[in-house]
């Protein structure tokens, strides 16, 4: 036992010289990716590793190490008490985060790990307590960060998210690339989209920004839609709203939705995705529920109603029209 | 020289480690512990999970990493117990402790929390100067290796020798620490059972 013991410290210190001279641009990287591919123990033990080197630069440091030390050194340790070091090492951190925060602008991210983060595969959802007692429901193929300290903060990197916010104390602050906004207590869904977003009020208010400039207020009921650059604010029908909130339910409603809209919005939960055939099918409207996790179902009912058939090729679903 | 070029040897798979399995690692060595009660052989089995983490292909699609992670760690040490290699537990505490651990939430936060950090903190703070300086001037500072070593006066190879100590030490010190507070636990664990036993 003790061998294999061991060993991994070998592997483990192997690891560690891999990563310095990765760090220091002096690694032969092609013998590395040979040396880590050869083993997984390999893989592993390089992971480790990094995951502690990534600790070391845990902005939360710096501080920290101000501080006097805390636990004498145990027996054997190199070195005595730590000196005091020249510069400060509080003003470095600084430079540090206000780096960090000039990158970021609006809906850009602090670095790890800073924030807590969440993510969904596809297909995958779930939700998340967050500090406050506050929930998020991610949806299909989501990332979400949160820092709950002077301000309650959650970001959306990616997907989709219904937030129940407590509020009790302070307003929520949500940010994201296309919209950012300061949610009270009350029920909420944002959702990323390729070229903008949404945030719809079920429940509450929203003081919802949108380049920096202050839209509006959203109240219970309506949307702010971010779409290419442009703005827009209206209240939505309940049909509406339930269609936006189906997927906590695990549905997916159509209501005279093309179908090229259609597949869209169903692609979103499957990782074999649906590919229209034939341009001349995107008209087609359509309407119906269906199973986020059952797409059988809805590929049936495309042949049953509109004779659409398909046959899967090359790890997609291809649509076309049937024959008779 | 980019913050993300500086890493990018970095995968998808050693982020999500670090993130979904790595933060439970005291977690998981205690869960080990408490089928095989022996620090090294504990280590092991979480070691060797570990591994098989790093040969499946599809570990983006697991929902629970560090439930899959523990269920692996189970399994290994049943096929320890069918091989006899390892006598010394009883299919009852296998069971058992499954239970617990699966019942666990482990709630998605990435942050380390205040004790790992303190104890980053100390290791960093016991490290002899030279070395503590390296760090701090790569890691918090963020400055290239060049300009590590021109700040103090030294070679780029001799930087990359304070980085490997420092992170040897950490390493080292962070596992003794796990090893130290899993012991403990078992050690208790031990005593409770032979306490309803007799």
């Amino acid at each position: 036992m003790g061998e294999q013991g061991k060993a991994g410290a070998k592997l483990s210190e192997q690891a560690i010289d891999w990563l310095v001279a990765l760090d220091g641009g002096t690694a032969d990287e092609q013998a590395f990716d040979a040396w880590r591919a050869a083993d997984p123990r390999h893989a592993a033990a390089f992971a480790q590793v990094a995951a502690t080197w990534r600790r070391t630069a845990d902005p939360r440091l710096p501080a920290l190490l101000d501080a006097p030390a805390d636990v004498s050194p145990p027996p054997g340790a190199e070195g005595g008490p730590p000196a005091p070091v020249a510069w400060s090492r509080r003003a470095v951190a600084g430079g540090v985060l206000a780096a960090a925060l000039g990158i970021s602008g609006a809906g850009a991210f602090l670095a790890w790990p800073r924030r807590a983060y969440a993510e969904t595969a596809i297909g995958e959802r779930r939700t998340i307590r967050l500090p406050d007692g506050s929930h998020a429901t991610l949806n299909t193929d989501t990332r979400v960060g949160w820092h709950f300290a002077d301000e309650h903060e959650f970001w959306i990197e990616r997907g989709e998210a219904a937030l129940l916010v407590r509020g009790a104390e302070k307003p929520l602050r949500l940010y994201s690339a296309p919209i950012e906004a300061r949610l009270s207590g009350g029920s909420f869904d944002v959702r990323l989209g390729p070229d903008g977003g949404q945030l719809v009020v079920l429940a509450g208010r929203a003081a919802a920004v949108y380049r920096g400039t202050l839209a509006e207020t959203l109240r219970a009921g309506s949307a702010l839609t971010v779409s290419a650059g442009a703005a827009r604010v209206a209240a939505w029908s309940p049909d509406a709203l339930a269609a936006a909130t189906a997927w906590q339910s695990g549905r997916i409603l159509f209501d005279g939705m093309p179908l090229d809209r259609a597949i869209a919005e169903f692609n979103r939960y499957l990782p074999e995705k649906i590919v229209l055939g034939d341009a001349g099918l995107a008209s087609t409207r359509l309407g119906g529920a269906f199973l986020v996790d059952d797409p059988d179902s809805f590929l049936l009912a495309l042949h049953e109603s509109f004779g659409i058939d398909h046959r899967r090729e090359g790890g997609r679903i291809l649509l076309f029209r049937g024959r008779g | 020289m980019g913050a993300a070029n500086d890493m990018a040897w970095l995968r998808d798979i050693d982020i999500w480690f670090a993130d979904r399995v790595f933060v439970h690692h005291q977690q998981t060595h205690r869960y080990a512990m408490s089928l095989v009660r022996q620090a090294d052989e504990a280590e092991e089995l979480v070691q060797e999970a570990y591994a098989r983490l790093f040969a499946l292909d599809d570990w983006a699609g697991i929902a629970n990493p560090h439930a899959f992670t523990v269920r692996i760690v189970r399994n290994l040490a049943i096929e320890r117990f069918r091989r006899a290699e390892v006598v010394r537990f009883d299919r009852g505490a296998i069971l058992h402790t499954l239970e617990v651990a699966d019942q666990d939430p482990t709630p998605d936060v990435v942050a380390m929390d205040r004790s790992e950090l303190r104890h980053v903190v100390s290791v960093m703070q016991q490290m002899p100067p030279r070395m503590r300086e390296a760090m701090v001037l790569r890691r918090i500072e963020g400055l290239p290796p060049a300009q590590v070593a021109e700040r103090m006066n030294i070679s780029v190879s001799t930087v990359e020798t304070h980085l490997i100590k420092a992170l040897r030490l950490l390493t080292q010190r962070l596992n003794r620490q796990e090893a130290q507070a899993s012991t403990e636990q078992a050690t208790a664990w031990e005593s409770k059972e032979r306490l309803e036993r007799s």
